[in-house]
């Protein structure tokens, strides 16, 4: 059981998140979509402490961290039981793929390389780049880096893997594969709190979706409402806009 | 042979035994002052309460005094202070005095080579649950230091024509060999390019050095 309760988060004078609050289920995939600066990848950045939350309280399983006493320690439990995908995939530039991939296990983890290499070598094949294990991110496409870059994600074993906007700084082409290896995660039950700009997409894999807007939860619910027949005012003015512009 | 070029011959041949000091020197000087400006660096970086501000202050003080004064602080001023320091020898205050001017110089080649690595791959780092000297060694300083290279063999340069101030506590480098064949027989103008020469031509060796390096890193990425 994973709870974000009432996460407040300034920039200077900016209220960016004004009290959210978010159960999620396990094996649960949520979408969040929005408009662009709304808070959502703040919340998604709060959920792991890239961005300390002035107020709130983020529970995964046994582990409650609150943000007005929240230690190093507790932020790097926290950090251990999640992890994050990056739009720039922020891959370690100086590490192959496959130290990439490795790199939770031996940094974080404390494994040994010898254990940890067959690891993340199987991770690598789930996203299908075994022959790419030994190049070096410079080398690699856009989308093939951002597999890297879940593969290394899955490697933290999370309980609770944060995407924010996993395809936004690709090509259009490079999308697709991206996307795949994310259903794929999702077929095989991960948790997943996802910002997305991609509509369909959040329609097809998510299991809830919600809207944000100035800071908050607008509304919240299956894909198949909050698509066909949103209530909110607010979500209905944004559906439009971005199905505008798909014409 | 016309007989000033033989008299450079003879320079170089009396210079050429006092060359391991002045490497020596240099190495030693390179390698307290690396350790020191990445102490400096670690700590500026992560913002340690104290010790932030006494980094701050050597650097400020070392890089504020002369080079001669802080050999003569470490050689003749130490010891009169300090018992501790009466067996101080000569080349271990050259050492000292030129590891820390050199230190507090080179805090600015790891400074700017640290913030060369882009911030996402430190969130990265954090996000999957390093810990902040984790995220150091293993992520920032192998990439810092690729980056720096350039400006450490520029600090390398300055230790060593630095080291030319070692004759002034007395240590016999390359340039006192120098000094004491010209006053044998006051010829100085030959004696000195020499000595000048020697120097340009490490200079080039490092410089050489750098450019090999170089390539090889680059070859990763």
């Amino acid at each position: 059981m994973i709870s974000i309760e009432n996460i407040h988060k300034k920039f200077g004078d900016l209220e960016v998140l004004k009290g959210v609050s978010l159960e999620v289920k396990k094996g649960e995939v949520i979408a969040i979509i929005g408009p662009s600066g709304t808070g959502k990848s703040t919340l998604l950045r709060c959920v792991n402490y890239l961005e300390r939350p002035e107020e709130g309280r983020i529970t995964i399983g046994d582990l409650s961290v609150d943000a007005k006493t929240a230690t190093k320690q507790e932020i790097l439990k926290l950090r251990q039981r999640t992890s994050m995908v990056f739009q720039s995939y922020n891959l370690f530039k100086h590490k192959t793929a496959l130290e990439n991939v490795m790199e939770p296990l031996v940094a974080a983890k404390g494994m040994k390389k010898s254990q940890a290499e067959p690891i993340a070598r199987e991770l690598i094949a789930k996203v299908g780049l075994l022959d790419k294990a030994d190049q070096y991110p410079s080398k690699l496409s856009g989308g093939q880096q951002q597999r890297i870059g879940i593969a290394r994600a899955m490697a933290v074993h999370p309980q609770l893997m944060l995407f924010d906007e996993p395809t936004s700084a690709l090509d259009p082409e490079l999308v697709g594969e991206v996307l795949k290896v994310i259903k794929d995660l999702a077929e095989n039950h991960m948790t997943m709190l996802i910002v997305t700009h991609e509509m369909k997409f959040a329609q097809q894999v998510a299991d809830r979706v919600i809207f944000m807007d100035g800071g908050g939860i607008v509304e919240e619910g299956p894909p198949q409402q909050i698509f066909s027949s949103p209530r909110s005012e607010r979500t209905i003015r944004f559906l439009n806009m971005v199905r505008q512009k798909d014409l | 042979m016309n007989p000033n070029i033989e008299y450079i011959l003879l320079v170089f041949r009396e210079m050429l035994p006092a060359l391991p000091q002045t490497l020596w020197i240099c190495l030693l000087s390179f390698g307290l002052s690396v350790a020191l400006a990445l102490f400096v660096t670690v700590v500026d970086f992560f913002q340690v309460p104290v010790l932030r501000r006494v980094c701050n202050f050597y650097v400020s003080f070392f890089r504020g005094t002369p080079l001669v004064a802080q050999l003569f602080l470490f050689y003749f001023g130490l010891p009169s202070i300090c018992q501790v320091f009466m067996a101080i020898t000569k080349m271990q205050a050259v050492v000292l005095g030129l590891g820390f001017n050199a230190g507090a110089y080179m805090r600015e080649s790891f400074r700017g080579a640290i913030l060369s690595v882009d911030k996402g791959q430190l969130e990265a780092a954090y996000s999957i649950g390093m810990s902040d000297m984790k995220v150091m060694w293993r992520i920032i300083l192998p990439q810092a230091v690729v980056v720096a290279i350039p400006s450490l063999v520029n600090n390398l340069v300055d230790i060593l024509k630095g080291s030319s101030l070692a004759f002034t506590v007395g240590v016999i480098d390359i340039t006192a060999a120098a000094k004491l064949r010209a006053s044998a027989n006051f010829k100085y103008f030959h004696a000195y390019l020499a000595l000048m020469f020697l120097y340009w031509v490490l200079v080039l060796a490092l410089e050489r050095g750098q450019a090999v390096l170089e390539k090889r890193l680059a070859r990763n990425r």
